[in-house]
């Protein structure tokens, strides 16, 4: 009875095996690496390239079945992948190499935004022209990681007296007259400022990355044993992800459309002209040098210049090798 | 077509006459259209501003409610001793009392509510199944850094929030009237915010209001933030997503930005614009602030709506004249046509009458205006012209009978008389040339000549009073007289005593006949004559002289019996020609009426001596034609006779 209970099971295993190995779709199917990505922060054109790798089924084409988490404030990214909630995460260079530094076992896989789009906007009636005109004034900073740029650049123009004050996720605060410098990302909220019925000759911009306060943002991120472990699922991922920055930068009306459905599907707030302007942005700080450029390198003298900066805020005791933080894949 | 196309009267009194209604028709009609549409536009402007003012003043005193509620809850939280009860107690009935109010907090600053405790904010709001509570101080929650809290507690004033997306408390879209409210610091310091009190509005009860407020009206109206944002709008996808300067952005309408700025910044204003803001239609658009929040709250005019009322207008007053055009235009036809109607059958008849047709019959027009005489006129016309023609065909037919007749005479006539030169050829002492020029079919004249015995040749040249057939019946009658009794070979003057006598036989009309007549004797020379009432002969001899001879020595003939003759004798030499005529040579007139007369006659004959006697008389003929221009009056007759030896 028992044994011919287990015949027949093997029986239908090894049949169940065969039609598996010998029916090709479901052979792919199980041939695709699930994997996820957890963005820094909400839905926007900042993120257009995933978005559009995963539409365009970049990813899967890869070989990799992946999954979009939605990101946000109180969602920080890289602690999801450092715990394990997510594959991949984007994130800031600084914060990166914090908790790289702290132990974590974080490695970037590509540097994506080259070229920081941090800056600080003034009205031009404020009469804040120059940096040292900062003196005095109420100058709206974001926490974290955001006042690290900033920091630099008060250093720099030996700027002492600042009433620093906290800024959230929004600019109303500028707006409305409470602050007489606000920090702003290019791509984000300065455009804001222009929707909001100011016109560009109206405010004053301080770009760090125009002073040579550079520091990287957006990269690629996993944890070490991943790439060790799985070095082609990363490679395939990041290829695929570039592959997605190039097309959203070729076809960026596309870009658009896809970028659109997804603020629409997160129910936030978001119109076409300021995605449209986020994803010219996103060009602009992705390939700085321009189109043809190679894409998510992470240049070894920005590394070293936020790990001094960080290492003399005494945010980190020592700088992480570059070649254990970065791995460029072939 | 061709009566429309055709440069007809019709056609020019319906183009004329109509295109002159249609302008008049015109001009009053877009007069009127402009005019009225002048005062549709400025009520419009009016209406237009009256209903924003209207409507920011509604929601202004929605709001100020609103606004009042947490005011007056800071102000007793700041003066009096609260409880946590009451304090919870008094949030909830704020929300329960007010149900413009969507939820309320109280929210602390840190430390602020408990030394110990980083955070405190009780909420109430409101859900389908009633009042709810939510304290929102929790680890995934920080309010400090929203915006309801942070911007009123930086600003350290009171603030209506921007639109927003509570994620905290009810999860729905609203704006939050934030109201900080102080504590005294310690010993008599200055006062620091301790808290914020809010009051949420849902955005739905905005829009629902402005929903409210358009149904009533045509148009529809919308409301801003003070950034642009719209916070209600009858398009529901621009609530919260889109601002006046991101459509303008992404619909590339620079003027939209402008506009948005100014509706942003200016407490009101009117203006005319076509934009993705109004559908892609012109509109009105009037704007106003709503003073409390700082919002812009616009209406929006369709112009075609406005002036839909004045198109239904104007199209009943374009079809009422579409229809007066076209009677008028049948009234016309009718009038053209019963006046062009007779004229063109008045052309007709005029074409068939030039074809020779005058069988008219246009009796039926009537009427007594220009047209009707016209045609009866006409119609006598036609009459008059058929009656003439009939008697025109019978008189030619009578003419042409006659001049058969004639024809007939003159060619008995021309076959009596000797036409055949040389007439005796076998004869050579003389030369004889005769020719007569009838002035009408008929002559007259005569000439004639034979020989009467072996050596007289009979000569006569003769004259018969008046012409035409009378006169050709009684030279008839006279040569026929005269040659048969010259023949009996009497001397000229018996011949004429005796043809005299008989041709005054029965004479009763007094025609009369002059006669020249002359015996030649071809042997001697010699030339015996007489003559009747006719000129005399000439001589024409060898140099050129011309003598005249035989001056009438008696009457015509046929004026009454018994007249004596006288006979005449002269001798011609070789060389010498004898000329007989008739008066038609000498008494021919040239159209300045005056005479050929003998001396230009003598000059002719004396030039023309050296040629065949023919070709004289030829040149005779010539030249009288040349001096009478070829109009001749007179028979002209004239006879040449050589003596050759």
């Amino acid at each position: 009875m028992i044994k011919q209970l287990i015949r027949i099971v093997t029986l239908g295993l090894v049949l169940a095996l065969a039609g598996a190995l010998l029916h090709p779709v479901i052979a792919r199917a199980d041939a695709l690496r699930r994997v996820s990505l957890i963005p820094q922060w909400m839905p926007q054109a900042q993120f257009a390239g995933y978005m559009v790798a995963l539409k365009k089924g970049f990813y899967r084409e890869a070989g990799l079945d992946l999954t979009l988490l939605p990101g946000g404030p109180g969602r920080p990214s890289l602690e999801c992948v450092i715990n394990g909630q997510a594959s991949f995460a984007t994130g800031w260079l600084t914060t990166a190499i914090q908790r790289r530094a702290a132990g974590a076992p974080l490695v970037n896989l590509a540097q994506i935004v080259q070229r920081s789009a941090l800056m600080l906007v003034t009205l031009r009636s404020s009469g804040i022209h120059r940096p040292r005109d900062l003196n005095g004034k109420r100058v709206g900073l974001w926490g974290g990681d955001f006042s690290l740029p900033p920091w630099v650049f008060f250093r720099k123009h030996e700027i002492r007296d600042i009433r620093i004050v906290p800024q959230y996720h929004s600019i109303d605060l500028f707006l409305k007259g409470g602050l007489d410098a606000a920090s702003a990302m290019w791509y984000n909220e300065y455009h804001l400022m222009i929707n909001s019925g100011i016109d560009p000759d109206e405010l004053n911009t301080f770009m760090f990355a125009e002073d040579g306060i550079n520091f990287p943002e957006d990269g690629l991120y996993c944890r070490e044993e991943l790439l060790q472990a799985a070095p082609e699922v990363c490679g395939a991922f990041v290829l695929a992800s570039l592959r997605g920055w190039t097309y959203t930068f070729e076809h960026p009306e596309e870009a658009l459309t896809i970028v659109m459905d997804s603020v629409r599907d997160s129910g936030v707030g978001a119109n076409t002209a300021h995605q449209r302007w986020m994803l010219a942005r996103m060009a602009d700080i992705i390939r700085p040098r321009g189109p043809g450029a190679r894409l998510g390198r992470l240049d070894p003298d920005d590394y070293n210049q936020v790990g001094r900066v960080l290492m003399e805020k005494g945010l980190i005791d020592s700088l992480p090798p570059y070649i254990d933080f970065f791995k460029e894949l072939p | 077509m061709r009566f429309f196309f055709g440069r007809s009267l019709a056609t020019r009194m319906v183009l004329y006459v109509l295109g002159g209604t249609v302008l008049v028709f015109v001009i009053i009609m877009g007069d009127t259209y402009l005019s009225s549409r002048d005062i549709i536009l400025q009520q419009a402007r009016q209406n237009a501003t009256d209903l924003a003012d209207a409507m920011a003043q509604k929601i202004e005193k929605n709001m100020w409610g609103i606004a009042k509620v947490p005011q007056a809850l800071a102000g007793f939280i700041e003066i009096c001793d609260w409880t946590d009860k009451t304090l919870l107690k008094l949030i909830q009935r704020q929300v329960e009392d007010h149900p413009e109010i969507y939820g309320s907090a109280v929210a602390f600053e840190p430390g602020a509510y408990h030394p110990n405790q980083r955070s405190y904010a009780p909420y109430f709001y409101r859900t389908p199944i009633g009042i709810r509570f939510v304290q929102l101080a929790t680890d995934n929650y920080d309010y400090f850094m929203m915006n309801w809290y942070h911007v009123p507690r930086t600003l350290g004033v009171a603030d209506w929030s921007e639109p927003y997306l509570d994620e905290g408390g009810g999860g729905v879209i609203m704006s939050t009237y934030s109201v900080p409210f102080f504590q005294t610091g310690p010993e008599g310091g200055a006062p620091h915010i301790r808290g914020i009190i809010t009051a949420d509005v849902s955005l739905d009860w905005l829009s629902e209001l402005i929903a409210r407020i358009s149904r009533e009206k045509t148009g529809y109206a919308f409301l801003m933030s003070e950034f642009g944002t719209f916070i209600a709008h009858p398009r529901t996808e621009y609530i919260m997503r889109e601002s006046v300067f991101s459509l303008a952005e992404t619909y590339k309408e620079p003027e939209l930005r402008k506009l948005g700025r100014d509706m942003i910044r200016k407490p009101e204003g009117f203006v005319g614009l076509n934009s993705i803001l109004t559908d892609n239609k012109p509109a009105f658009l009037a704007y106003t602030r709503v003073q409390s929040t700082g919002w812009c709250l616009a209406v929006v005019f369709p112009k075609d709506e406005l002036l839909n009322d004045l198109y239904v207008l104007n199209q009943r007053a374009a079809i009422m004249a579409g229809i007066g055009i076209l009677l008028l235009f049948l009234i016309i036809l009718l009038i053209a046509r019963s006046i062009t109607g007779p004229l063109r059958r008045i052309v007709q008849a005029t074409a068939r009458m030039a074809g020779g047709d005058l069988e008219i019959d246009l009796k039926d027009i009537r009427g007594r205006d220009e047209v009707g005489r016209l045609a009866r006129s006409f119609d006598r016309m036609s009459t008059e012209l058929k009656q003439y023609i009939c008697d025109l065909t019978e008189a030619t037919a009578a003419r042409e009978r006659i001049e058969g007749e004639l024809n007939i005479a003159a060619q008995i006539q021309k076959s009596i008389l000797p036409c055949c030169f040389p007439p005796f050829p076998d004869r050579d002492e003389f030369d004889l040339y005769a020719m007569m020029q009838p002035a009408r079919e008929v002559a007259g004249d005569f000439y004639d000549f034979f020989f009467i015995d072996d050596d007289r040749l009979a000569l006569i040249m003769a004259d018969v009073s008046g012409k035409g057939i009378p006169a050709s019946l009684f030279m008839m009658v006279s040569r026929t007289m005269l040659k048969s009794i010259a023949t009996r070979g009497e001397p000229p003057d018996v011949v004429l005593a005796e043809a005299n006598n008989l041709l005054c036989q029965g004479n009763d009309t007094v025609m009369f006949v002059t006669v020249f007549l002359a015996y030649y004797d071809v042997g001697t020379g010699r030339l015996t004559y007489a003559n009747g009432g006719h000129n005399p002969a000439l001589l024409l001899d060898s140099e050129g002289h011309v003598r005249e001879f035989g001056q009438k020595k008696g009457a015509a003939l046929g004026f009454m019996p018994d007249l004596p003759y006288q006979v005449g004798e002269m001798d011609l030499k070789t060389g010498e020609t004898l000329v007989l005529y008739t008066d038609g040579v000498t008494e021919a007139l040239s159209p300045e009426e005056e005479m050929f007369g003998e001396e230009r006659f003598a000059a002719l004959l004396g030039r023309n001596r050296g040629l065949a006697l023919e070709d004289q008389g030829n040149r005779v003929g010539i030249t009288l034609d040349e001096f009478q221009a070829g109009n001749q009056f007179d028979d002209i007759t004239i006879m040449f006779m050589k003596r050759k030896r």
